[in-house]
């Protein structure tokens, strides 16, 4: 090799071992620079981490697979109570949870849950926790976050509260109740133990509430709430199921536990309740029903006791009743009977049955009553009592009404068609059809589909009218009256008879009730009041009719009475159309003259000592229509009394032995229904009060006698 | 200037004159960093140029002639260090048109500082292509031979022609006309 070459390699070689060991430099401040910018990249995005975990509002942990908190942002040192992160580091947050639903060290890659943990200052809170996987400082860690939700919690809480409790009185209502039940009844079940419902009903609440305010009505549940609370309810359970109703469930082993819940119910029910300064006793009925006798489920233990507690108002309260399969049957039967109804209203299963109402006067027979029947597949006819009761309670009144009233047209109709003329058809209407105007309208539509005269449709109401709202029952009939139909005042002196609205009434008629009829040959009383009742119609330009005539004497003394119309069994029952027919076709269907004719003179007895004197009385009496016994002494005529029943009896002052006021006093509690009469000629002020006071002495003759006095008090006479 | 060049150019003259003219070279150059070039590194521009000079005061050859022939090598070389920026173009126009706005790109992402020409394309109406040149480091020479080596990379089918203008400042301008021969 010649040395040029050689020496021009060594040079390159040279050269190659600088550029080489500059090369090394090279790498290696290479190196160092990408460390320092990894470095720089990794501080600032862990920086940048930090700063948008201080940022944010929601609490975040980080922390190791084993629990030691790592790092916390500032809501979750505060969340946890902490003032400062370092507080938190290295500290383990498994150990801050007091009660867990979940295992938050279970595997997966987030869990969900809410858990309860303890606060700094020992307190707890209510948080909601998710938990992901994550990773810091190089080594898998998890990442946290906390969501306080204690006053969610607290909501939640509250609400639930008052979804299930109510609001005044603080008791379980009817949810919570029935969600308890639910829970006896599976235990009872598990145990083969029994369970008692009692539901009550406060008997005078109602009372309490309208005459003294809601208030009141307010302090008497809380009250009620009190007492039963304080019961010894042994696991058991009050409630409120609204308004006054309130249910006891409590476990019971035999009827005598039963018994003596009830009697605990009673007692306390009983104990009065001070309101207004005034002492008020309650009382309640109850009813009872028991697991697993009377029900499985709650509903229906619930429904049988509301059952039984019925049976326990209606015969008339304070008192616990004991659910029976009875009292089911009873109610199921009325519900078939109900179902029945309501399909029969719809199928023309009812019928009309017409009864005569006639002119006394005259025997004509002037108009009819209409009266509703229903003619049954299953139960046969049934009169209006078996079901018009059932129809007000359950709403089907109107229905039945309106189905009334549409037969009654149709039929008037028809009777014009054959010939019969208009004949006066009266139906009854419901007080319940009078609290809106619906029944204007239409019996307005029924008229006028029927192209019938509106005098031809007589209304009878009721005179009690709607007691809640007069005025508006009274605005009602009024309109009614403008269509043009009659009207009649139906069971007149058995209601709330208020004159004042009686006055008011535009009716033709005024019905008077049977029940005054029905005395009137024996009763006094009764016979004032058809009197009374009769004067007042025809004072207020009414005709007044007696219904419920069953008797020719009911009909005369109605005659005599001065009633219009009668309407009764003694003319005929309610009959079928066909039959009412025949009726229709007769000029008269009462012979009048046979009213008119009495068939006994009245009796009169007269008892003086002095010939002359009976004498002067006999030649008076003997023009008159009169039955007359003379007698000369009380003696003599207290014997006959005893047998012999008298209209009138007449007596002087001055007998032998006794005097006339003596006489008579006893008269009256033989015969009390006669007319007591004294002849005298004392003008002694003392004495004539005595007669008053103490025989009750109705008229006196004034000696010497005026014989035209004596035949006007004689006239007045009936046998 | 990066080392890579610096060592391209010495193994061009080593392929073309051998070690020794090398060595002598650089011994005649005397270059700071001593003749000892790194790719990676950093040396200065004047070296390359003392040692060109100094090449060029030792073979006769002028200093443009050495330039434009170590051009037509670079290219070459380049080429085979990254054949998949040239699969992208077709021809020796595309390519051209791509150096500015594709290839400079890519050389200042990576070498920031890099000082490389302006290079603006212009297709004629005749059918060739004008390519001017501007640039502070005055290789136009080194331009002209990459051309050349960037035609006979694509077939040889094109002839290159060069117009000098007058220095703009410190930047030096020329015009390469590129055309079917």
């Amino acid at each position: 090799m010649s040395e040029e070459l050689e020496g021009a390699l060594r040079r390159a070689i040279e050269r190659e071992k600088k550029a080489r060991q500059y090369a090394e430099g090279l790498v290696e401040e290479r190196t160092e620079a990408l460390r320092l910018a990894y470095e720089k990249m990794r501080i600032g995005e862990e920086q940048e981490f930090f700063d948008v975990l201080s940022r944010m509002p929601c609490a975040v942990l980080l922390a190791q697979s084993s629990g030691e908190v790592a790092l916390a942002n500032p809501a979750a040192i505060e969340l946890l109570g902490f003032t400062q992160e370092s507080e938190l580091i290295g500290r383990n947050w498994l150990g801050m949870i007091v009660d867990d639903e979940i295992d938050p060290l279970s595997q997966g890659v987030q869990e969900d849950a809410a858990v309860l943990m303890r606060r700094a200052n020992g307190e707890f809170s209510a948080v909601h926790i998710i938990i992901g996987s994550s990773a810091f400082l190089g080594s898998p860690a998890r990442i946290i976050i906390l969501h306080d939700v204690s006053e969610q919690r607290r909501l939640h809480q509250q609400l639930r509260y008052q979804a299930t409790h109510d609001g005044l009185i603080g008791l379980p209502n009817r949810h919570r109740l029935l969600e308890k039940l639910g829970q006896y009844i599976a235990s009872a079940r598990m145990h083969s133990a029994g369970l008692s419902v009692f539901f009550i009903d406060l008997d005078k609440f109602k009372f309490i509430n309208d005459s003294m305010g809601h208030a009141a009505g307010d302090v008497v549940l809380c009250e009620v709430a009190k007492r039963l609370q304080n019961l010894p309810l042994a696991g058991g359970v009050a409630a409120r199921l609204g308004g006054d109703e309130f249910v006891v469930a409590v476990p019971t082993r035999n009827a005598l536990e039963r018994r003596q819940m009830a009697q605990y119910l009673l007692d306390a029910m009983l104990q009065p309740i001070r309101l207004e300064r005034v002492d008020q006793v309650m009382g309640s009925s109850i009813g009872a029903a028991q697991y697993p006798e009377h029900g499985s489920d709650a509903e229906m233990l619930l429904k049988r006791a509301d059952i039984a507690m019925y049976h326990a108002k209606e015969n008339g309260g304070s008192a616990v009743c004991y659910f029976t399969e009875h009292m089911q049957e009873a109610l199921d039967s009325r519900y078939q009977l109900e179902v029945r109804l309501r399909h029969a209203i719809s199928h023309d299963e009812l019928v009309l049955f017409y009864q005569p109402q006639v002119d006394l006067s005259t025997g004509m027979l002037v108009s009819v009553e209409a009266l509703v029947r229903w003619q049954s597949p299953d139960y046969g006819l049934l009169f209006p009592g078996a079901f018009i009761g059932l129809a007000e309670e359950v709403g089907l009144i109107r229905d039945i009404g309106a189905w009334v009233m549409v037969a009654a047209c149709k039929q008037i109709l028809r009777w014009h068609q054959d010939g019969l003329g208009w004949v006066r058809v009266a139906v009854n209407v419901s007080p319940l059809d009078l609290v809106n105007d619906e029944i204007v309208k239409r019996v307005a539509d029924t008229l006028a589909s029927h192209g019938i005269p509106p005098e031809c449709l007589e209304l009878e109401i009721t005179e009690s009218l709607s007691i809640s709202d007069p005025e508006m029952a009274l605005d009602i009939i009024a309109r009614i009256k403008a269509l043009g139909v009659a009207l009649a005042i139906d069971d007149f002196g058995v209601g709330y008879s208020n004159l004042g609205y009686l006055k008011r009434f535009p009716a033709e008629r005024l019905k008077i009730d049977q029940s005054f009829v029905r005395g009137l040959s024996h009763s006094a009383h009764d016979r004032a009041i058809v009197a009374t009742i009769i004067q007042l119609a025809r004072s207020l330009s009414m005709q007044a009719l007696a219904e419920g005539v069953e008797t020719e004497e009911e009909a005369r003394i109605l005659l005599e009475l001065g009633a219009q119309l009668i309407q009764g069994y003694w003319i005929s029952k309610a009959v079928p159309s066909e039959e009412l027919v025949l009726m229709l076709r007769k000029m008269c269907v009462l012979d009048t003259r046979q009213l008119q004719a009495p068939t006994h003179p009245p009796k009169v007895l007269v008892i003086d000592d002095q010939p002359l004197m009976l004498d002067v009385i006999q030649n008076i009496l003997s023009t008159l229509p009169l039955e007359v016994q003379y007698m000369g002494s009380a003696e003599a005529a207290l014997e006959y009394l005893a047998d012999n029943p008298f209209a009138a009896i007449i007596c002087d002052y001055q007998l032998p032995g006794e005097n006339g006021i003596s006489f008579l006093a006893k008269v009256r509690i033989l015969q009390p229904s006669a007319v007591r009469i004294l002849i005298t000629a004392s003008t002694d002020l003392a004495v004539l009060r005595e007669a008053i006071n103490i025989a009750r002495v109705e008229h006196f003759l004034q000696k010497p006698l005026d014989p035209a006095q004596l035949i006007a008090l004689m006239s007045t006479l009936r046998a | 200037m990066k080392g890579i060049v610096f060592n391209e150019f010495i193994e061009f003259v080593e392929s073309a004159q051998g070690i020794i003219a090398v060595d002598a070279m650089i011994s005649a150059a005397n270059p700071a960093s001593g003749g000892a070039y790194t790719a990676a590194g950093y040396y200065d521009f004047q070296e390359l140029v003392s040692m060109v000079v100094a090449l060029s005061a030792r073979c006769g050859t002028p200093v443009p002639d050495l330039v434009r022939g170590f051009g037509e090598y670079l290219f070459g070389k380049l080429v085979a260090q990254r054949s998949e920026l040239l699969r992208a173009m077709p021809d020796v126009y595309t390519f051209l048109e791509s150096i500015e706005g594709q290839i400079h790109v890519e050389v200042r992402r990576i070498y920031p500082d890099a000082d490389l020409p302006k290079l603006e394309t212009e297709r004629r109406s005749d059918g060739s292509l004008l390519l001017r040149y501007r640039s502070r480091r005055h290789l136009a020479d080194l331009a002209e031979g990459m051309i050349a080596g960037c035609i006979a990379h694509y077939g040889g089918k094109h002839k290159v022609s060069r117009q000098d203008f007058l220095d703009e400042g410190q930047v030096q301008v020329a015009e390469f006309t590129i055309c079917h021969e």
